[in-house]
C-alpha cells in the first residue's frame, strides 16, 4: 500500500485551493441571485449611491472570503472501515459516511482553476437516494486517484467473494487483476473531428433555443429596466409587410450562424481532446478545455446504448453515441455521451460492450403505417386546416406558405414509417427510428425490468398494440406493433429475464 | 456472447408461457364503491372551489356555473369509467412473476418478474381504510412508470401477496447475491 493510500485514513482537509473554489462558488450564487440589482445600480448613474454600492460589494466579498476560510477549516475527509467519511459544517456539524459498496462511481472534474493549480474535484455517486452524493472541492490528483483505486479495489474484491460463494457454473468474466489494469483507448476526438461534429449538430434546434433565450432575456430587461423591447418588435412585424418578411428571412440565417458559432465554441469547451477509455470492467470519458471532466461507468451498469446520425453527420460518416447506465432515478441523467465517432470506432466499442451483437441475426418488425397516418393528421393536417382558415380570413398571400406544413408532414411521416423498426434477437432488442437521421437503441434482453403491452380501442380494432420495455437506465417504446408480435415479444422477454442468472446490474 | 446456465435452443414462441392466458383475479367489489366515492368527492371539491373563486372575484360569476357543469360531467364520466373498467381490472400471479391488467378503453398488461422486484409497500389512504382496503405497490428499477400498483386488495391479501413476492425475491437473492 502506498504512502498516499495510507494517508487517506487520517482526517485531513482538502487542498487549500478549495478556499478559492468555495469563495468562487459562493460569489457565483450571490451574483446569480442579485444581478438585476447590480445592473440597475450600474446603469442608473447616481454619484452618491456608487460609494454605498461599492462598500456593499466589498462587504459581501470580505464576508464571503471569511465564510470560505471557515468552511474550509471545518471540512475534513478520511477513510474509515471501508467508508468514506466527511465531517463538515459551520453552524451545524455534519458527519457523512458513505460505505464503499454503496459508491457507484468516483468521477473527477477540473475547471480552469483546478487545471491551473493542479487539483481535481471529486464527485462520489452513490446508489442511494438524493442527498447522499458527496463532493470534494479540491484535492490533489494523486490522492484522488488513490481514493478511487481504493473504492474500486474494495468493490472488485466484494464481487469476487460473491461470485465465489454462489458457485455458478460456467464462464465467469475473466477480470484483469487489480493494480495491473491496462487502459485501452477506444476513441479520441481530434480538433478536426470536433469541428466536423460541431458543423453537423442540429443548428435549427439550437437556433430556436437561442431565440427563446434572447426572448426571455429581453423579457428580463423589460422588467428590470423598463425598456420596451417587445413593443418595438411588435410594431415592425405586426403588419406582415415586405420589410417584416425580409427581417424574418434575414433573421433565420442570422440565428443559424449565431447558433453555429455558439455550438462550436460550446463543443470545443466541453469536448476538447475527448478520450474514451476502457479500464478493466469500466469505461471512462475524459473531455473538456477549461473544465476537464472525467466520467466513469462500470460495464455492468450499462443498460441502453444509443447511436444517432443525421444527414450532415452521414456526410462526415459520424455517429453520436450515448451509453445509459442504471440510475436510482431515471430522470437523472447519468449517461456517457460521445458527440462524435466513426463507424470503426463505434463497431469496436460495441464489440467490447456487447461482444456478440454485430454478428447477430435479427428478425425485423415494422411499425404499422396507421401510426404515421395518425402523426400526419395531428402534426400536419390539423395545423394546416387551422392555418388555412386563418389565411382565408386574413387574405394575406404569405400565410398560404404555411400550408406547406401538410406536404412536409406527409413526407416526414413516410420517412418515419420507413425507418421505424423493432429488431429482435434472443439476446438483444434493437429499436430503430428517425425521420431525416437515424436513431438506434440497443438493449440486452437480460437487463430488462418489465414489459408492458397496451392498446387503445383504435389500436385493438386493427389488431395493434404498443410495446413498452423498461430498463433501469431508460425505456424503449414501440407504438403500433402487430398485437400478436407485441405479446410474443413480451412473453419472450419475460421468459428470458426470469430464467436469467446473470445480474442486470 | 457468454451464456451461463442457458443454452440457446430454438424456442417455439407459441410454446412460451403467455401472460394473456392467465385467469385474472378481480379486485374487491368495495373498491368500486371507493372509486365512486372518490370521483364524486373530487367533483364536489372542484365544484366548490370553482364557485368560491367565481364568487370572490367580481365579474366572473358565470365561471362557477361553467366549472360546476364541467366537474360534474368529469365526475360522472369517472363513475361510468370505473363501473365498466372494473370488470377488466385484476391481477394474476405466476411462479416467477405477477401481472396487473388494467383499463377498459386503454388496455394494458404489465407483468413484473420477481427477480426484478426492488421492494414492495402497502398503503392505505383514508378512503382505503374506510372501506377496509389496501393498495400494494411493487417497485422495480425501471422507474416510476414501470412500478406496479394493485389497488382494492383486502389488507391481509395485500400482506400475503407482499410476503410471497418478497419471499420469492429473497430466495432468488440467496441463490444469486448479485440480483
Amino acid at each position: 500500500m502506498s504512502e498516499i493510500t495510507n494517508s487517506l485514513y487520517t482526517p485531513q482537509r482538502q487542498s487549500p485551493v478549495a478556499i478559492l473554489l468555495i469563495l468562487l462558488r459562493h460569489l457565483r450564487i450571490i451574483a446569480r441571485q442579485i444581478w438585476p440589482v447590480f445592473l440597475v445600480l450600474v446603469l442608473r448613474e447616481d454619484g452618491g449611491r456608487n460609494i454605498k454600492f461599492l462598500s456593499v460589494l466589498i462587504l459581501i466579498g470580505v464576508l464571503s472570503f471569511l465564510y470560505a476560510v471557515w468552511d474550509y477549516t471545518r471540512y475534513y475527509f478520511f477513510v474509515e472501515n471501508n467508508e468514506l467519511c466527511v465531517r463538515s459544517g459551520i453552524f451545524r456539524r455534519k458527519k457523512l459516511n458513505v460505505p464503499f459498496d454503496r459508491i457507484q462511481s468516483v468521477d473527477f472534474k477540473q475547471n480552469l482553476v483546478h487545471q491551473l493549480l493542479n487539483v481535481v474535484r471529486v464527485q462520489v455517486d452513490t446508489a442511494g437516494s438524493k442527498g447522499s452524493e458527496l463532493e470534494l472541492d479540491a484535492i490533489d490528483p494523486k490522492r484522488a486517484n488513490a481514493l478511487r483505486e481504493m473504492v474500486m479495489d474494495y468493490k472488485r474484491s466484494l464481487k469476487k467473494t460473491n461470485e465465489a460463494s454462489t458457485e455458478i457454473e460456467g464462464e465467469i468474466t475473466p477480470e484483469v487483476p487489480a493494480f495491473q489494469e491496462t487502459s485501452e483507448l477506444l476513441l479520441s476526438l481530434s480538433p478536426y473531428d470536433l469541428i466536423k461534429v460541431g458543423i453537423s449538430r442540429n443548428h435549427l434546434r439550437s437556433a430556436a433555443i437561442i431565440f427563446a433565450f434572447l426572448i426571455s432575456l429581453a423579457d428580463d430587461l423589460d422588467q428590470v429596466m423598463g425598456w420596451n423591447i417587445f413593443n418595438g418588435i411588435g410594431e415592425t412585424t405586426s403588419a406582415m409587410s415586405v420589410f417584416g418578411l425580409l427581417l424574418f428571412l434575414l433573421a433565420i440565417p442570422f440565428f443559424i450562424v449565431l447558433s453555429f458559432i455558439i455550438t462550436l465554441v460550446g463543443m470545443v469547451l466541453k469536448y476538447y481532446d475527448l478520450k474514451f477509455w476502457r479500464t478493466g470492467p469500466s469505461f471512462k470519458v475524459v473531455a473538456g478545455l477549461l473544465t476537464r471532466t472525467e466520467k466513469t461507468i462500470q460495464k455492468s451498469k450499462i443498460q441502453i446504448m444509443q447511436w444517432d446520425t443525421s444527414p450532415l453527420k452521414k456526410l462526415f460518416g459520424l455517429f453520436q453515441f450515448t451509453i445509459f447506465q442504471a440510475t436510482p432515478d431515471v430522470r437523472q441523467n447519468k449517461s456517457l455521451f460521445i458527440p462524435g465517432c466513426y463507424q470503426p470506432q463505434l463497431d469496436q466499442t460495441l464489440d467490447v460492450i456487447v461482444p456478440g451483437f454485430r454478428d447477430a441475426d435479427f428478425s425485423t418488425h415494422k411499425m404499422h403505417p396507421r401510426f404515421a397516418v395518425l402523426m400526419v393528421v395531428i402534426f400536419g393536417f390539423l395545423p394546416a386546416a387551422v392555418l388555412w382558415g386563418i389565411a382565408r380570413w386574413q387574405e394575406s398571400p404569405l400565410q398560404w406558405l404555411a400550408l406547406l406544413i401538410l406536404p412536409l408532414s406527409i413526407w416526414m411521416g413516410i420517412l418515419y414509417q420507413k425507418k421505424r423498426k423493432l429488431k429482435i434477437h434472443p439476446d438483444y432488442l434493437l429499436s430503430e427510428s428517425g425521420i431525416f437521421g437515424n436513431t438506434t437503441k440497443l438493449v440486452e434482453i437480460f437487463k430488462v425490468q418489465t414489459v408492458t403491452v397496451s392498446a387503445s380501442p383504435f389500436q385493438r380494432r386493427r389488431g395493434l398494440a404498443s410495446l413498452d420495455i423498461f430498463t433501469a437506465g431508460g425505456h424503449l417504446r414501440f407504438p403500433y406493433l402487430n398485437e400478436k408480435i407485441a405479446r410474443q415479444v413480451r412473453d419472450f422477454v419475460l421468459y428470458r429475464t426470469e430464467i436469467e442468472q446473470r445480474s442486470w446490474m | 456472447m457468454q451464456q451461463i446456465l442457458f443454452t440457446n435452443d430454438q424456442i417455439s414462441l407459441e410454446g412460451l408461457p403467455q401472460v394473456e392466458a392467465l385467469a385474472v383475479i378481480p379486485l374487491e367489489p368495495s373498491y368500486k364503491t371507493l372509486r365512486y366515492v372518490s370521483a364524486s368527492l373530487f367533483a364536489l371539491a372542484a365544484t366548490t372551489v370553482a364557485w368560491v373563486v367565481a364568487l370572490s372575484v367580481p365579474g366572473i360569476g358565470y365561471w362557477g356555473l361553467v366549472g360546476s357543469v364541467r366537474f360534474t360531467l368529469i365526475g360522472l364520466w369517472n363513475n361510468i369509467y370505473s363501473t365498466i373498467s372494473f370488470r377488466h381490472v385484476g391481477y394474476a400471479g405466476r411462479v416467477k412473476d405477477i401481472s396487473f391488467k388494467s383499463g377498459w378503453l386503454w388496455l394494458a398488461v404489465t407483468p413484473v418478474p420477481f427477480n426484478r422486484v426492488q421492494h414492495c409497500d402497502i398503503r392505505q389512504g383514508i378512503l382505503d381504510r374506510k372501506y377496509g382496503l389496501a393498495r400494494l405497490t411493487i417497485y422495480t428499477a425501471g422507474g416510476q412508470s414501470s412500478d406496479l400498483m394493485i389497488p382494492g386488495l383486502l389488507p391481509d391479501v395485500a400482506e400475503k401477496l407482499k410476503a410471497h413476492i418478497l419471499g420469492t425475491t429473497e430466495q432468488l437473492i440467496e441463490a444469486d447475491p448479485d440480483v
